[in-house]
């Protein structure tokens, strides 16, 4: 991968995130006042990772064995553990670890 | 100025930054591209879900204005942020620039209203250094850990959907709402069908906007039923 692509990708994301945090600084009117704004930040985040998930998920093929079974099974228990447990890190880890035990099942196998 | 009061602030936010740089930083390498950048994405940026989702959008070369795109929308939030976050204590220009780009959910958590409600400007500044460490210094063990992970273990890029998975328990616990529902729904078809059938790699872009598109319309529609 060049890495200028790389550099420019970097600093695209880095220039539109600093301008969004700094925007409220630079606005004379609250923000807070426009109820629009308002009412689409606090609807936005459920959306933007639900479509997130989807964006992750959709490269998986679900026609062939093991039907996307891995990822969903993963998804899953990543949930069930972070509402057990509460902790994040914890979910975010182990359905990870679990799910690079079931893809890289054959090549482990092989190995240990 | 306390040091060992603020290191100790931000012990909480090492507990969260330090596996999820490490996390990152072995994501970055095993999607191929050299462990250097984790360290220095986690600098430039400092900000999370964007930067799992850049070494995605990288491997698979997407054009800079989807890119500018997409992280205007994923870090919209950011904006309601600099709100509350305590300015008016950083005294030097340079501590105010800082203070903003160092400006992530935790930092601002602590210091609006948290632990570090009661911090002075330069113990502000410190905090945001500290954090910016803990998180560039994990990307990095990641990154050198990815470097001895063999290339046949592949499934990685699941941090990123597990992360995603996380965020999304979180953020439904304040949305409980059928209607959001159909929107997700209704954007994810459109994306999909636009992915597919017109144009590569546009999926994200076009099922934000249509999610974005339907809550402008549940609003006018609301407050014209009023």
């Amino acid at each position: 991968m060049p890495n200028d692509y790389i550099f420019y990708t970097l600093l695209t994301i880095s220039v539109i995130t600093i301008l969004l945090r700094a925007t409220p600084i630079f606005l004379t009117r609250n923000l807070k006042d426009n109820a629009l704004l308002v009412f689409i930040a606090k609807k936005m985040p459920i959306g933007v990772m639900c479509l997130l998930i989807i964006y992750t998920l959709k490269g998986a093929n679900y026609l062939v064995k093991p039907f996307g079974l891995p990822i969903l099974i993963c998804c899953a228990l990543s949930i069930g553990l972070y509402l057990r447990y509460k902790s994040a890190i914890l979910a975010i880890f182990a359905s990870l670890f679990v799910y690079l035990i079931m893809i890289n099942y054959e090549f482990l196998l092989y190995y240990l | 100025m306390d040091v060992k009061k603020t290191f100790l602030i931000t012990l909480p936010v090492a507990s969260a930054y330090g596996p999820l740089g490490v996390a990152f930083g072995v994501y970055l390498t095993t999607a191929d591209i050299a462990w250097y950048w984790a360290p220095i994405s986690a600098f430039m940026i400092f900000a999370g879900s964007i930067e799992f989702l850049a070494v995605s959008f990288m491997r698979d070369a997407y054009p800079l204005y989807l890119i500018a795109f997409s992280a205007f929308i994923i870090n919209f939030r950011h904006i309601f942020y600099g709100l509350s976050f305590p300015y008016h204590r950083l005294k030097t220009p340079a501590q105010k620039a800082y203070g903003i780009w160092a400006l992530t959910d935790e930092t601002y958590a602590i210091t609006s209203a948290g632990l570090g409600k009661d911090l002075t400007g330069n113990e502000i500044t410190l905090l945001q250094i500290i954090s910016h460490f803990w998180w560039a210094g994990g990307a990095l063990v990641g990154a050198l850990l990815g470097l001895i992970i063999p290339p046949e273990i592949e499934g990685f890029d699941f941090a990123l959907t597990t992360m995603f998975v996380i965020l999304a328990v979180d953020a439904s616990k304040e949305n409980r709402e059928w209607a959001l529902f159909l929107f997700i729904l209704l954007s994810a078809l459109l994306g999909l069908i636009a992915e597919n059938f017109v144009l590569e790699n546009s999926f994200l872009t076009v099922s934000l906007i249509t999610y974005l598109a339907c809550l402008i319309i549940q609003f006018k529609v609301r407050f014209y039923a009023k």
